[in-house]
């Protein structure tokens, strides 16, 4: 194993692809222990890691949010923000906030939401006199609320890992990040008072009535999905198709922005973008299947147990070993790779696997947001031209609002599992 | 016709393949719900089909996925080493990477003949439905596991194409990271 974890390490400083790391220490682990029969496993497993109904969802959800993007919702949606904020000093700051939030309702992935909404934000912030390390530390964090409102990648990821309801965890996800949102707003605002923001600019009157209308629709994605899981019309990779379905119709006729080839280039990333996860989950089901010939979970889980028998401290410790895994992975390879053993320690903990869920989705995801893997931070940073190090330290104080989130949702079972329970019943 | 016009061409059709795969991803799916609400008469092979599309369309999708940057890699320590260390590093990288493709390619066909000689399930429902018990050949399973092979060479060869590519620009004057910003796809 750790002849394993020093070769990924190795081959990621190359500059190879996180998803081809993951296969080639595979390989070399073959190689080295003498186990090459085992190749022909190898293409098994890959087919057998992304032959799986739910991950159907994936496409389709990307394709819903690339197909709102084409419409140019991302305009409506940042407008619509700047009416609810209304003029308050650092205005600006709190409608990328909002914005994020309404914008999640149609993205899967926090890094579709960092460059969409980035390349909106960014530079109206840094015209109004925001300094550019700011504006973007600001939009890479409040991209980490994609992940958590339905629909969500990683939590559908989550979902098939481990056989979770995904109407459930779509659920759980919604009141953390609200309070993130929140947080984040007051943070922005507090920001605003000690460095003298600026007002936002005023919409104007006649546009105001329009913009309800147009951004509505949009609005009412997140709840079409969790409804129709829910209430058991769909299951959840029928919900996707209905989004997306749902997204090109308004595009079509009630935005009408979108023509053939808007629609086709949609459809294109769609398949792309899908494609990079695919890659991800078909070679880290290969590195989970030599982790369990091995016996790795299982041991990892007993050398935790050795460190400590109490379930709030195992908990904790679980969070900083997360934490410094998504320090390194995309979110997406680590939750495929630390789900076997997350399995292993969980019986342990005393937590809801739908809590547990989004802990460790969240969890993860601030790893977005943080060299030296910030996929998000990447995103931000080029599209302000701004360094890496000036973003990373500007983003401090906001990460800082997420762990303290994380630990809430580790700790307060409530504040994710209420909304589950009061629509009650598990579909 | 030049290699060039022939490689568009070819790109071209690929993605026009890809489009349409997605566009029967969401056809079918909706078919399924509209067939179950509207005729209480659910499609027994949607799901199957839609799985195997999925796989087609993944694997297919890799050569242009690697090329958009939308398979995430870390490239802070190329940019840390001095420019001509960075661009030796990044080629050794895309050789080992295209290795894996191509010993893939290899593994994946065995797998595909040795794995795929029963008949694809749901494609029996639909032949019979459509042509009579046992009138037409269905297709093997060997043809769903076999665009996994197809779609590692085509990753191993666009790799190899962006390798060459970093020799050529290490000759010039451009960093390895204006280099990748200008053709490595996405920021990341």
């Amino acid at each position: 194993m750790t002849l394993y974890l020093v070769c990924f390490c190795l081959f990621l400083l190359l500059g190879i692809p996180v998803a081809i790391c993951l296969g080639l220490a595979s390989l070399t682990y073959l190689v080295f222990t003498g186990k090459l029969m085992l190749l022909l496993a190898f293409p098994q497993k890959m087919i057998t890691g992304i032959d799986n109904f739910v991950l159907l969802t994936i496409p389709f959800f990307i394709l819903a949010g690339n197909l709102m993007n084409s419409a140019q919702l991302t305009q409506y949606i940042v407008r619509f923000a700047q009416v609810i904020v209304g003029q308050i000093k650092g205005g600006l700051a709190a409608v990328n906030l909002v914005a994020s939030l309404m914008f999640s309702g149609v993205s899967g992935a926090a890094t579709a939401e960092a460059s969409a909404l980035g390349s909106v934000m960014i530079p109206a912030m840094k015209r109004d006199g925001y300094r550019v390390e700011y504006a973007a530390a600001l939009t890479a964090v409040g991209s980490l609320l994609g992940p958590l409102i339905p629909p969500s990648l990683a939590l559908i990821l989550y979902g098939v890992l481990t056989g979770t309801s995904i109407g459930d965890l779509f659920m759980a996800g919604i009141f953390p990040a609200l309070l993130l949102c929140a947080l984040l707003i007051a943070y922005a605002l507090y920001k605003a008072r000690v460095e003298d923001h600026p007002l936002p600019p005023v919409v104007p009157a006649d546009e105001r009535r329009g913009l309800l209308w147009k951004a509505l629709p949009a609005l009412m994605l997140p709840f079409i999905i969790v409804g129709g899981i829910k209430s058991g019309i769909f299951t959840p990779t029928e919900a996707a198709a209905v989004a997306a379905t749902y997204a090109l119709v308004i595009g079509l006729f009630l935005y009408r922005t979108l023509d053939f080839q808007r629609i086709r280039q949609s459809f294109y990333e769609a398949a792309t973008m899908s494609a990079g996860v695919m890659l991800v989950v078909a070679m880290a089901s290969m590195t989970s299947f030599l982790m369990s010939i091995e016996n790795i979970p299982a041991q990892i889980a007993e050398a935790l147990m050795s460190v400590t028998q109490s379930p709030i401290l195992l908990l904790l410790l679980l969070n900083v070993i997360l934490l410094v895994l998504g320090l390194f992975l995309e979110p997406l390879a680590a939750l495929v790779l630390a789900m076997p053993i997350l399995n292993q320690v969980f019986p342990m903990l005393d937590v809801d696997p739908v809590q547990f869920g989004v802990m460790v989705v969240l969890n993860l995801m601030i790893g977005m947001v943080t060299p030296p893997v910030g996929l998000c931070l990447f995103i931000v940073s080029t599209i302000g031209r701004v360094s890496l190090e000036k973003v990373s330290r500007a983003a401090l104080p906001p990460i800082a609002i997420c762990v303290f989130v994380l630990l809430l949702v580790a700790f307060v079972p409530q504040l994710t599992l209420l909304l589950p329970k009061v629509f009650g019943g598990s579909t | 016709m030049s290699l060039d016009r022939l490689q568009t061409l070819w790109q071209e059709l690929l993605k026009t393949l890809l489009v349409v795969m997605v566009g029967l991803l969401l056809a079918i799916m909706m078919a399924q719900v509209v067939m179950r609400y509207g005729f209480n008469n659910s499609l027994i092979w949607a799901e199957e089909i839609c799985r195997y599309l999925l796989i087609w369309m993944s694997m297919l999708a890799l050569m242009f996925a690697y090329e958009r940057g939308e398979i995430a890699s870390v490239r802070i320590a190329l940019y840390a080493l001095p420019r001509r260390a960075g661009f030796v590093v990044a080629v050794v990288g895309n050789i080992l990477a295209a290795g894996l493709c191509f010993l893939l390619v290899y593994y994946g066909f065995k797998y595909a003949s040795i794995a795929g000689s029963q008949p694809v399930p749901a494609l029996r429902f639909i032949f019979s439905d459509l042509f009579g018990e046992a009138a037409v050949p269905v297709p093997a399973m060997f043809w769903v596991y076999a665009v996994l092979p197809v779609g590692m060479g085509l990753l191993g060869v666009r790799i190899v194409s962006e390798a060459i590519a970093c020799v050529h620009a290490s000759r010039g004057t451009m960093s390895l990271s204006d280099y990748h910003n200008r053709y490595g796809g996405g920021p990341a």
